[in-house]
């Protein structure tokens, strides 16, 4: 009887909370962005937009990206602050930061510029956010 | 012949719920510009004129309106041109820009307020929205909007002419092991969050709910402009804060602050800067909520510390004495699987994970609506309902299906949303705000009897204490949700 009631329900119900009762998708243009970490010993130059390692390399990818895209610290606060004064998890978190591109350009397409720059330890698609 | 669109009992729309079966016939929809009562400009037949000294403001308008196909432009009030033609020389003798407020309560007459509105219908339905943004930003614009479409008033379920209680439905409260028994422990001191900030992280909220508290905070991110999303984080603030009274919800922890972190930050989703900026505004002993999920690897939603930053940034917020309640999701997924292993779904970032557990029986209504039946008959109370995930690193659960709390109107609508309520929010998201209110009783307590619990400790006692899982047909024991927490046994370890 259980099995029958939930192998009933289960479409129905879904269907009803993916139509907006509890479920809400992200609006896609706020998805247009690939969060990427910085190696140790890397951070970003937003004066000049490079990437510059602590022996003073300088890396770009803006000019191999979309006019118009843009690179940001995830949490602002803690890239501009000391590191010395941050705890373990406020260190890791400061070395993620947002590569945002310009409208009409997709996360996907341009992966491929963030992997291979020498400065990125990783790079991760957007999450496809949704309300659970 | 106008063409006919019909609704179907019972239908979830995204404005609301329907209950009874009505026409809508095809009418066009239009924008309502209301000029500025300083602004010396009148409608014409096809358009804005203005005496010589004014004509840049009637030029600027009628640029805009050359952009569309306009059908018509005329009076709101059904006045002929000649009887708003006095507007311009009354308009004229008025104070400067910025005074329509002081001016309006002083007894202008009628015909010249009135003379202020202005209705212009584009031939096009969808360009009526751009219309009315752009006409929005003209200097003799007060106001431009899309004029509403009514419904019929009845259509609501349990529209009422003043709010109900809606208290007893709210069996969540109520002792286990039905509910949490936060009702058990109001008595004590902070035991309804008194000295406790939550700050719930998603995308929207209306903060002028009648039932929320005027002191909610906004304090960063961009809103979703979307109904469904500002349901979602009412329904939310509504579980934990709700007011009491006679009328409408109370919250869990009812005497708890309430502050508000959307996740869109720079125009895209950056969930742990909004973890980070919460952090940064509250203090050890407060609780933070993440109420998101995303698409995990499976395809399958998952909770949000799937992702290393977002990981980081609950590592972060726990380790400054901030509980951190997250949602586990909805997407019927193991995060004991292998393809989770090393991730952030097989490690403790110090959050409480929170899955969705089936409720008693009791405190059920349906008022016919939707797809589904009772949930009598969806499974055992306090088993794992179908679609909540599930592992090692879930630690607790709460109700996951029709809770009462604000928003959405089914419970209550009308015209206002400021007066919905529902009967029906569901998912991890209704279990999660459970949990929170939760913490913030405890915290209340211990903050009351001289310091704050840490993370660990305060979840270590919810496991601890809770009324067990159990299992049902087709989901065991093994697809671990946790207890459902039971604060009077709780209590008594703070």
């Amino acid at each position: 009887m259980w099995y029958l009631a939930v192998a009933t329900q289960d479409e129905g119900v879904l269907s009803y909370m993916k139509a907006g009762y509890t479920h809400a998708e992200a609006p896609v243009e706020l998805l247009r962005f690939l969060s990427l970490k910085l190696k140790t010993g890397w951070r970003f130059d937003r004066s000049r937009r490079q990437f510059v390692s602590t022996g003073g390399q300088r890396l770009s990818i803006l000019d191999q990206l979309p006019e118009g895209s843009d690179i940001v610290a995830t949490v602002p606060a803690l890239a501009k602050a000391d590191p010395t004064k941050l705890s373990d998890a406020e260190r890791d978190l400061a070395r993620y930061f947002q590569l945002i591109l310009p409208k009409g350009a997709t996360p996907e397409d341009n992966l491929r510029v963030v992997k291979r720059c020498d400065a990125v330890e990783e790079v991760t698609l957007p999450p496809k956010v949704s309300l659970p | 012949m106008p063409k006919k669109t019909k609704s179907q009992p019972g239908q979830k729309t995204k404005q609301g719920y329907i209950s009874t079966t009505f026409e809508t016939p095809d009418l066009p929809d239009y924008v309502i510009v209301k000029l500025k009562y300083e602004s010396p400009v009148a409608f014409a037949a096809t358009g804005f004129v203005a005496p010589a000294d004014a004509e840049p403001q009637a030029s600027s308008l009628n640029r805009v309106l050359s952009k569309y196909d306009i059908a018509a432009v005329r009076s709101h009030f059904g006045k002929k041109r000649e009887e708003v033609s006095h507007r311009i020389a009354v308009a004229r003798a008025l104070p400067a820009a910025g005074m329509a407020a002081a001016v309006e309560g002083k007894g202008l007459d009628a015909d010249f307020i009135q003379s202020s509105y202005v209705q212009i219908v584009p031939k096009k339905r969808g360009d009526a929205p751009k219309l009315a943004r752009e006409l929005q930003r003209q200097g003799a614009v007060s106001q431009a909007y899309v004029a509403p479409r009514p419904v019929p008033a009845a259509m609501a379920t349990g529209t009422s002419p003043d709010s109900r209680n809606f208290e007893p439905a709210q069996g969540y409260l109520h002792s286990a092991p039905e509910g949490i028994g936060a009702m058990e422990v109001w008595p004590l001191a902070g035991g309804k969050g008194k000295g406790v900030t939550i700050c719930d992280i998603e995308g929207n909220w209306n903060l002028a709910h009648e039932d929320l508290p005027a002191s909610i905070l906004h304090i960063g991110g961009t809103v979703i402009n979307d109904i469904g999303w500002r349901n979602h984080g009412t329904a939310v603030l509504g579980e934990m804060v709700s007011k009491p009274g006679d009328a409408g919800t109370v919250g869990i922890a009812h005497q708890a602050l309430a502050k508000v972190h959307s996740a869109v930050i720079g125009g895209v989703f950056n969930t742990a800067g909004a973890i980070a900026g919460a952090t940064a505004a509250l203090k050890a002993g407060d609780a933070i909520l993440i109420e998101l999920q995303a698409t995990g690897p499976n395809g399958k939603y998952v909770a949000m510390q799937y992702w290393n930053d977002i990981f980081s940034a609950i590592v972060a917020a726990t380790a400054k004495g901030i509980t951190v309640v997250e949602a586990a999701g909805n997407g019927n997924e193991n995060f004991d699987l292998a393809i989770f292993n090393g991730t952030g779904l097989q490690k403790d970032s110090g959050a409480i994970v929170v899955g969705a557990g089936i409720p008693p029986t009791n405190f059920f209504d349906n008022f016919g609506f939707g797809a589904g039946t009772a949930y009598t008959k969806i499974g055992v109370p306090r088993s794992r309902i179908w679609f909540s995930n599930y592992g090692k690193i879930v630690n607790v659960h709460g109700w996951g299906w029709h809770v009462t709390t604000c928003g959405y109107g089914d419970a209550q609508g009308g015209a206002s949303e400021n007066r919905w309520y529902t009967h029906r929010f569901s998912g991890t998201s209704s279990a999660s705000p459970i949990v929170t209110g939760a913490v913030a009783c405890l915290q209340g307590i211990a903050k009351t009897k001289g310091a704050p619990l840490s993370p660990a400790k305060i979840r270590k006692i919810l496991m601890k204490t809770g009324t067990p899982q159990v299992s049902g047909p087709g989901v065991p024991l093994t697809q671990h949700i946790g207890p459902l927490p039971n604060l009077k046994k709780a209590a008594k370890l703070v």
